[in-house]
């Protein structure tokens, strides 16, 4: 039987909403696709033709939640930011978007993101990062840089960015205030390597 | 790679320091060894837990004690002028660690140094001079992060919440900063608004002051111990 465009739509959506609230009760890894399947009201299989894995379903979630939180910050931004503040505004809002999937996040971006060399590599984390990087690209060129940064800069930017998302998903303080200390200190100490203000003090001072 | 932005807010931000803090000191007339020492600590994150707290004010101790004793060693040596001098000299350093260790700590260690600072009359002048810094610190909070703090306890912006509201503080200390703000009933008022984490450095704080008085409880006339023996404790005296 075929189903129409938008009915395929709600299917996906409700897939995602109930995805979301077994998540937050079971866990990410004592959830299976067939609880998932039963709760949105499909046959086991049929989950898969929306979604081809767990790790996919909850990682769709997190490049959602992390698309809304690239909205927020273009409607946020004043354009009278300095670099490591409007840096800080762009990781601050889309870490208030995915604030509703903290209570399992930790799992997927440890299973979707990770760095090191993986078999299986998601595409949606890895369209994720590509456009996370894209956007941080960006906002680096808006701020007076002749050239785009190197890799080795944006490597350092992600891993500076996987240690604040690992430290925020598992973050007690009130508010996530804590991570909110982290995001500024990693972000200040980026801006200051890549625009070589560290290196470039010493010679100033002597000067 | 080569960008205008980052040391034009540093430069900006120097100048703000400068134009801040007192110029009368003998020793730094222009201000720019404490304008450094600021935009350094500015820098940093602050420590929240107990024992990197306790660790930093430890270390802070063994710098002074240190530099004392280096003074001491240097004194036997030389005439009273250059004794003098010298003395001058340590005290300075002194305060100078003191001043980057409390900037740095925040909170309620901060607060202990902008006492220190109103007691010329106890402290030797270099200290008073040096800490009274402290009241006039920059402000470590940029725009963005203020409009986090804004969403996360009224769940509204800044602006949404006043009709104006400051991007710059005009006053920043030990606990937080205050900018000037416009209601929508068109009153003036200052909106002081509390560092992300300082509470918890204040609960550390006590918690290891605390713990540097249990020996007191040793000794027979320790107040606490006497409610904490009678049976009842405190109770039974009310």
């Amino acid at each position: 039987m075929r189903i129409s465009e938008q009915a395929k739509q709600e299917n996906r959506t409700r897939i995602l909403e109930k995805a979301a609230e077994i998540f937050a009760v079971k866990g990410f890894e004592d959830t299976t696709t067939r609880d998932i399947s039963l709760a949105s009201g499909l046959a086991a299989g049929t989950l898969f033709n929306y979604f081809p894995s767990k790790e996919t379903l909850a990682m769709t979630m997190v490049t959602e939640a992390l698309d809304q939180g690239r909205e927020d910050f273009l409607r946020r931004c004043t354009g009278k930011e300095d670099l490591a503040e409007e840096l800080f505004l762009f990781v601050a809002s889309g870490l208030r978007r995915l604030r509703p999937l903290r209570p399992f996040l930790g799992p997927v971006l440890e299973r979707s993101l990770s760095p090191f060399p993986r078999k299986n590599v998601c595409q949606e984390g890895e369209a994720a990062r590509l456009g996370h990087l894209n956007a941080v690209q960006k906002i680096i060129g808006r701020h007076g840089f002749a050239e785009a940064p190197d890799y080795v800069a944006m490597t350092m930017y992600w891993s500076l960015y996987l240690g604040i998302l690992a430290y925020w998903s598992n973050d007690p303080s009130p508010n996530q205030e804590a991570s909110q200390a982290l995001i500024d200190y990693s972000i200040r100490m980026f801006v200051q390597v890549i625009s070589g203000t560290g290196s470039d003090k010493g010679e100033a001072d002597a000067g | 790679m080569q960008v205008d932005d980052g040391r034009a807010t540093e430069t900006v931000q120097m100048e703000m320091l400068l134009d801040a803090l007192p110029k009368d000191s003998a020793t730094d007339p222009n201000g720019l060894a404490l304008a450094r020492l600021i935009a350094e600590i500015s820098n940093k994150k602050v420590p929240v837990h107990s024992f990197s707290r306790i660790w930093t004010l430890g270390s802070l101790q063994a710098k002074v004690t240190a530099g004392y004793f280096a003074y001491w060693l240097r004194s036997c040596f030389c005439d009273a002028e250059k004794k003098q001098r010298l003395k001058s000299e340590a005290h300075l350093a002194a305060a100078l660690q003191l001043f980057g260790t409390m900037g740095y700590m925040r909170g309620a260690v901060m607060k202990v140094g902008q006492l220190l600072a109103n007691l010329p009359e106890v402290l030797p002048e270099e200290f008073a001079e040096v800490l009274s810094a402290l009241h006039f610190e920059a402000p470590p909070m940029h725009y963005s992060l203020v409009r986090e703090v804004f969403l996360d306890e009224f769940g509204r912006e800044p602006e949404e919440v006043f009709a104006a509201f400051d991007r710059q503080a005009f006053a920043a200390a030990s606990l937080g900063q205050v900018h000037h703000a416009r209601l929508h009933s068109g009153e003036e008022v200052a909106v002081k608004i509390q560092y992300p984490g300082i509470a918890r450095t204040i609960k550390a704080d006590l918690r290891n002051l605390r713990l540097l008085l249990q020996p007191l409880c040793l000794t027979i006339d320790c107040p606490e111990c006497i409610y904490t023996r009678r049976p009842g404790g405190c109770a039974a005296d009310l």
